[in-house]
């Protein structure tokens, strides 16, 4: 074996280019605070880390569904809470209406109390939410309860509208008003408008058994309320799974694409001393040769 | 007997002897630092001796031959490893670009936009008649369009990038081809008398390494100390006579050059043939490696068109309008081909700027329906929406999942091309230190040579002194 310059010198250089590309590198890794700095740092890592990244995109994206349902279930809710309030008003003068005692003239005035309290339940079964008809169906523009020759028409659709809020699960964030105010079992308008026809025609005995059908209108709200009511907790659930996957998934990207800190900066130091070190024994070590003991 | 005149042409001879053997310790000393010099040795011989009667008298030293010290095998594996380590430099240098394409640590690439358009969706199925919501997912449209296209570009251009190399690479291996041909002839000439033109084999060492690196080559020498190169299997240099490479375009790959030879007035067609360099590593990555990535960011693109756009034209307007496709559609040049679907990628000019255009109901006049909308924000995590293996039918999904796959690809050839050039600079660096050790010139040896051959020379001026003084006793003998 022979040893020569040219060799020493070579290898001086490789070995100070590959302790500057790593040094280089841990530099990147504790600026950037991540592990991996481009895809073919960890090809496989990377992928994985964006399709975890998709994911919790996803997630954050039925989170904001689940929170714009929520907007809309909890009007509804507030409005059929005002509904029964109103009727509950509605109850209370039909039955003194509905007794011998009160003259004609009283009971028309119950009468219009009545139909005053029928109009207010109109506004609410009209309530608009952020330009949009929360009784209508998916005829969301459109007014959905108006008054054509003393009945009230509905011109909403059936359809329910439904919110992505978890994969493959959606919830329905409205109520058809033809289910809710002019059901045919339980419409509210048309029992209200037959107790204030039959208080202003003295008719106690139709009163009466009107009041037995607004006791079934009574029933329906409070059982549409319930539906919302059932579907504002799934929301809740589904809210606590979401923002816990959503955690989850967050730590996974970062334990793929972070870097350990204290490892990246411990690395760094340990790199920085191997170019000091590399560097410093390259310009120290003057090469000897016979020529220097040569008269 | 052997006169006086003989003992002083002995010693001028062998005076004579000794400063050739310094001046070629002189010549190692002065390449100390020249990479492809090989040290050279004086070779000495007895001069053939005088026959006197029955006796035969020495005359001294004469220089036989200098020879270069070098290990043919040697410089064989390094011009080899450098064919291998052209190659990988060449790739690893181009996907240092294409890798930035791909790029998708910031939240700028692809996956990530694909992600935004997606969600508009969902947001404007949260409010079907929003306007806020209905330009957003236009925005993200074209954010997403253009992205693709952008994506696209950037890798039609790296492969202009490489197709101009191949051009210009070209001539810098007819250059040496002309080189090597014309120290082929000096070579030959020189060594004639048998001496051996150590320099200038070197340096055609030199250039031959520098063309393998360029071009994967394989060389023969013959018994009169000429090199025949071939690429690609075909002649390239044959004597003093090189074969000009040139380049043609290919109509039927973008006009990019094919690499032809030209071999006695007809042309031969090597572009495929070429095995190793850098050449080898432009024209993979131009017709290989960037082809398929653009493929597939074709199907890409085609799925995202063709899926979002057979919803949405079942869908209903603000206006009640129906049958209207939300990007421009893509026609397959032929079934399972979607070439150019990526360039072409944008919303359709018709809505692109009208936000009441888009088709979020399924319904007509149901303007709170949000069925289409939701429908498209469900294609982000839908199966069979790209078409992976181009047999006309959508095999794959998701669009997600198709996309990682492609950027754990580039991911992993990058990676690989880069392992590929890490590792031939070791190989290439342990072989050069071991051509190093049978051909560099160590300033210790030659320094050790120095003082032997100093010695005896002094002794020999010494000898030819008291030669000097005989002579001088003989011719004042008569006084």
């Amino acid at each position: 074996m022979r040893a020569n310059e040219s060799i020493w010198y070579r290898d001086s250089l490789f070995y100070i280019n590959l302790t500057k590309l790593r040094y280089d590198e841990a530099i990147k890794q504790t600026t950037s605070g991540k592990r991996i700095n481009k895809i073919s740092d960890n090809p496989s890592g990377a992928a994985f880390a964006l399709g975890l990244k998709d994911r919790r995109g996803q997630i954050e994206q039925f989170l904001r569904n689940l929170d714009t349902a929520r907007i809309y279930l909890a009007n509804a809710e507030d409005v059929l809470n005002k509904v029964q309030t109103v009727l509950n008003k509605a109850i209370t003068d039909a039955s003194q209406g509905a007794t011998d005692t009160m003259d004609i003239n009283q009971k028309r005035i119950i009468a219009n109390d009545i139909d005053q309290l029928r109009s207010q339940i109109m506004d609410l079964a009209n309530t608009r939410v952020m330009n949009r008809y929360l009784f209508s169906g998916t005829l969301t523009d459109t007014r959905p309860f108006t008054e054509v020759g003393g009945t009230v028409v509905y011109n909403g659709n059936s359809n329910d509208i439904d919110i992505q809020i978890g994969y493959s699960i959606r919830v329905t964030t409205n109520l058809p008003g033809n289910q809710v105010f002019t059901n045919p079992t339980a419409n509210v308008f048309e029992v209200l408008a037959n107790i204030r026809d039959h208080l202003n025609a003295g008719d106690s005995g139709a009163v009466a058994s009107d009041i037995e059908d607004l006791g079934a209108v009574v029933d329906n709200i409070a059982y549409q309320r319930s539906i919302i009511g059932n579907r504002m907790s799934e929301l809740d659930i589904m809210k606590n799974n979401l923002k816990e996957f959503s955690t989850n998934l967050q730590e996974k990207i970062s334990s793929i694409e972070d870097a350990d800190m204290a490892e990246a900066i411990s690395n760094l130091t340990k790199e920085e001393t191997g170019l000091r070190v590399t560097l410093q024994s390259v310009s120290r070590i003057q090469r000897l040769t016979l020529f220097d003991y040569l008269g | 007997m052997v006169d006086l005149f003989s003992s002083l042409e002995l010693a001028k001879k062998s005076l004579l002897t000794h400063q050739f053997v310094f001046h070629v310790i002189g010549h190692n000393i002065a390449n100390v630092n020249t990479p492809e010099y090989s040290r050279q040795r004086v070779e000495l011989g007895v001069v053939r001796p005088l026959k006197l009667g029955f006796r035969s008298v020495g005359v001294g030293v004469d220089v036989i031959k200098v020879h270069g010290i070098r290990d043919k095998y040697l410089e064989y594996q390094i011009q080899k490893e450098l064919q291998t380590k052209g190659k990988a430099s060449s790739l690893g240098g181009a996907f240092k670009i294409i890798e930035a394409v791909f790029q998708e640590q910031t939240d700028t690439g692809i996956s990530k936009i694909m992600e935004n358009f997606f969600n508009s969706w969902n947001d404007l199925a949260n409010n079907p008649t929003g306007m806020p919501e209905r330009t957003t997912v236009l925005n993200n449209a074209k954010v997403l369009a253009d992205k693709i296209r952008e994506s696209y570009r950037r890798l039609r251009e790296q492969q202009a990038v490489q197709n101009n190399d191949v051009a210009l690479m070209i001539e810098d291996i007819n250059q040496l081809g002309d080189e090597i041909a014309t120290l082929n002839q000096q070579i030959t000439e020189g060594e004639v008398g048998g001496a051996e033109m150590n320099d200038l084999r070197d340096r055609r060492n030199k250039l031959l390494q520098d063309l393998g690196e360029k071009v994967g080559i394989n060389v023969y020498e013959n018994e009169m100390g000429q090199v025949t190169v071939e690429i690609g299997g075909r002649p390239f240099v044959v004597g003093n006579q090189a074969n000009h490479l040139q380049v043609q375009k290919d109509a039927s790959n973008y006009n990019y050059y094919d690499v032809y030879i030209n071999e006695a007035d007809h042309l031969v067609d090597i572009t495929y043939q070429i095995n190793g360099g850098e050449l080898n590593g432009l024209i993979e990555m131009r017709d290989t490696y960037i082809p398929e990535y653009i493929k597939r960011l074709d199907n890409l693109a085609y799925g995202l068109i063709t899926n979002v756009n057979n919803l949405h034209s079942t869908g209903f307007d603000l206006n009640g309008n129906t049958g209207v496709n939300f990007f421009t559609p893509f026609t397959p040049v032929a079934p399972g081909d979607y070439t150019g679907a990526a360039a072409h990628i944008e919303v359709n000019p018709a809505i692109a700027n009208d936000p009441e255009a888009i088709a979020a109901s399924s319904a007509l006049g149901e303007v709170g329906n949000n069925e289409i909308a939701l429908a498209i924000a469900d294609l982000e995590r839908a199966y069979n929406t790209v078409d992976s293996d181009n047999d006309g039918t959508f095999d794959y999904g998701t669009f997600h999942d198709y996309y990682h796959q492609l950027v754990t690809l580039v991911g992993a050839q990058a990676k690989d091309a880069y392992t590929r050039e890490a590792a031939q600079e070791e190989v290439l660096l342990s072989l050069k230190d071991r051509r190093s050790e049978v051909s560099s010139v160590s300033l210790d040896e030659e320094s050790a040579t120095l003082i032997q051959f100093e010695k005896a020379y002094q002794v020999m001026a010494r000898f030819m002194g008291v030669v000097d003084k005989m002579a001088d006793i003989m011719v004042n003998l008569g006084r």
